[in-house]
């Protein structure tokens, strides 16, 4: 590789830095396993790249079932809306699903299933039924399957014709919250162009009484989401998207009903989300210097708002 | 000339599978340097790259039932995963660093000598500009480039921990390079 694209010597980890993150590991691993709720939610994921033929994408603008040579944007509400390209990237998706073999009870804790990447994901068996949303833009497709008792993420990276494909896969097979949201907006699917945003392609659930869902980019621009039988899907373009952006619900009298950072996602909510029956389904955010507590207080907690389709 | 490393990570991650913390400890002993300079290279910062090899390590312990050694190595896949963290790193670096529990630390009995944070500096703009460029590779690309040749993870192994063939990866990384060349040649005769 020519000198210029070469990447600065390695470096040495200070021993105080390397003794301090080990410090912080072990004592991360080392206490004991109340399994936060939290981390019983996958958010997206990880990644099993596997190798097919890619397709070329032809079609004309402006056209159902067709799509542009250039750039475009498309966001389907349910397997009925497929157009040609996105058809092929939810077949793609299910070869990813069904050739993975780890659709077993490893993931019936809901829990580690996708966390932060790790190769050998587990997720739930779904069907082309099972659609939610799909957002494509360019060559790359961002899918979100609902089951009856879990959530699939996939998202694909076409390239060109000719050339194998690379994806990422998520989601968890048996989801204990699922009857129940955060609030009125729920992200479960997020892809981005750049490691710090730039154009990007949500998904996710809202709650009933959603109307309107915006995401606010952070650099003046917003692009408004589909919305259809509980749940999301946006994709963005042109945008630079950045860790300001916020998703922003508005109910059926256009009043704004729930602003949140799109970045903070199912993880790290500002607070918690307790049921009617008094169950807290998402801890609060702990911030980095504070302390975790046990438990949040319930009478602390906003109320969950319940889901359907 | 082969090394082998003892105990051979295959002991160690069968011992780490069964909940063995002291392996946990000894395989971050053993590649935490590697993941970092990995992650390093991913996303040009030092310090986000600390996240990350903290985040790899978290994700190991949480799944080490599952990782898939290649030929008796935890370091493909571990590179694998700090690749992935890196890719989501944005949305994710929040969550780790709040599952993390911080360990106080003594920053005025053990500054940073001078040239190593101006040296820090240094490579943290030298990325910049390497990383401006290979930005503009397709993702996939991209990120054969920083496991194969720049942390030097042999085709083969990634191939396998990547679920690619051998071939695929090896026209990636071609791609890549040729790609860069290019670019190269390009600003080369702007420049003149």
């Amino acid at each position: 590789m020519t000198e210029l694209f070469d990447p600065p010597p390695e470096r040495d980890l200070p021993a105080r830095q390397v003794t301090r993150m080990r410090a912080e590991l072990l004592s991360t691993i080392s206490r004991p396993q109340r399994r936060s709720t939290r981390l019983r939610v996958a958010v997206v994921a990880a990644t099993a790249v596997v190798a097919v033929s890619a397709v070329l994408l032809v079609g004309r603008p402006g056209l159902p079932g067709a799509e542009p040579s250039g750039g475009f944007e498309l966001v389907a509400m349910g397997p009925t809306e497929l157009s040609p390209t996105l058809h092929r990237s939810v077949e793609q998706c299910l070869d990813w699903n069904a050739q993975e073999s780890l659709h077993t009870e490893s993931s019936a804790e809901g829990g580690d299933a996708s966390e932060g990447g790790a190769p050998g994901a587990s997720w739930p068996a779904v069907t082309a039924d099972d659609l939610a949303v799909a957002a494509q833009r360019d060559d790359t497709a961002a899918l979100l399957f609902l089951t009856e008792a879990g959530y699939f993420t996939c998202e694909v990276f076409w390239g060109r014709a000719g050339r194998a494909p690379g994806g990422g896969l998520g989601g968890v097979a048996h989801w204990s919250q699922r009857d129940w949201l955060p609030g009125p907006v729920q992200w479960l699917s997020l892809s981005s162009t750049e490691a710090d945003g730039g154009d990007v392609a949500v998904s996710g659930r809202i709650s009933a009484r959603v109307h309107r869902l915006v995401l606010e980019h952070g650099d003046g621009g917003s692009t408004t989401a589909r919305l259809a039988s509980g749940v999301f899907g946006l994709v963005t373009k042109g945008a630079e998207v950045n860790r300001n952006a916020e998703l922003v619900s508005y109910d059926a009298d256009r009043n704004e009903i729930d602003r949140r950072l799109l970045v903070d996602g199912v993880w790290e909510l500002e607070h918690c989300y307790v049921d009617p029956s008094g169950q807290i389904i998402n801890p609060p955010m702990v911030g980095e210097d504070e302390p975790h507590p046990e438990s949040p207080l319930v009478a602390d907690c906003r109320p969950a708002e319940r889901w359907t389709r | 000339m082969t090394t082998r490393l003892h105990p051979p990570d295959q002991e160690l991650w069968s011992a780490l599978a069964g909940g063995d913390e002291a392996a946990f400890g000894q395989l971050f002993d053993r590649y935490a340097r590697a993941v970092h300079n990995h992650a390093f290279r991913l996303c040009g910062s030092w310090s986000v790259a600390e996240d990350i090899t903290q985040a790899t390590f978290l994700v190991a312990w949480r799944r080490r039932g599952e990782a898939r050694l290649v030929d008796g190595s935890a370091l493909p896949w571990l590179l694998v995963v700090a690749t992935n963290t890196a890719r989501t790193e944005w949305r994710s670096a929040r969550r780790w660093r709040a599952l993390l529990r911080r360990v106080p630390q003594e920053r005025e009995a053990h500054a940073d000598p001078a040239d190593e944070v101006v040296g820090r500096l240094d490579d943290e703009r030298r990325m910049a500009s390497v990383l401006s460029a290979v930005r503009r590779l397709p993702r996939a690309e991209r990120e054969a480039v920083a496991l194969c040749l720049w942390s030097g993870v042999p085709y083969a192994e990634a191939a396998a921990v990547l679920g690619i063939s051998e071939v695929a990866l090896r026209s990636r990384v071609s791609r890549a390079r040729a790609r860069l060349a290019r670019k190269f040649s390009t600003d080369n005769r702007q420049e003149q």
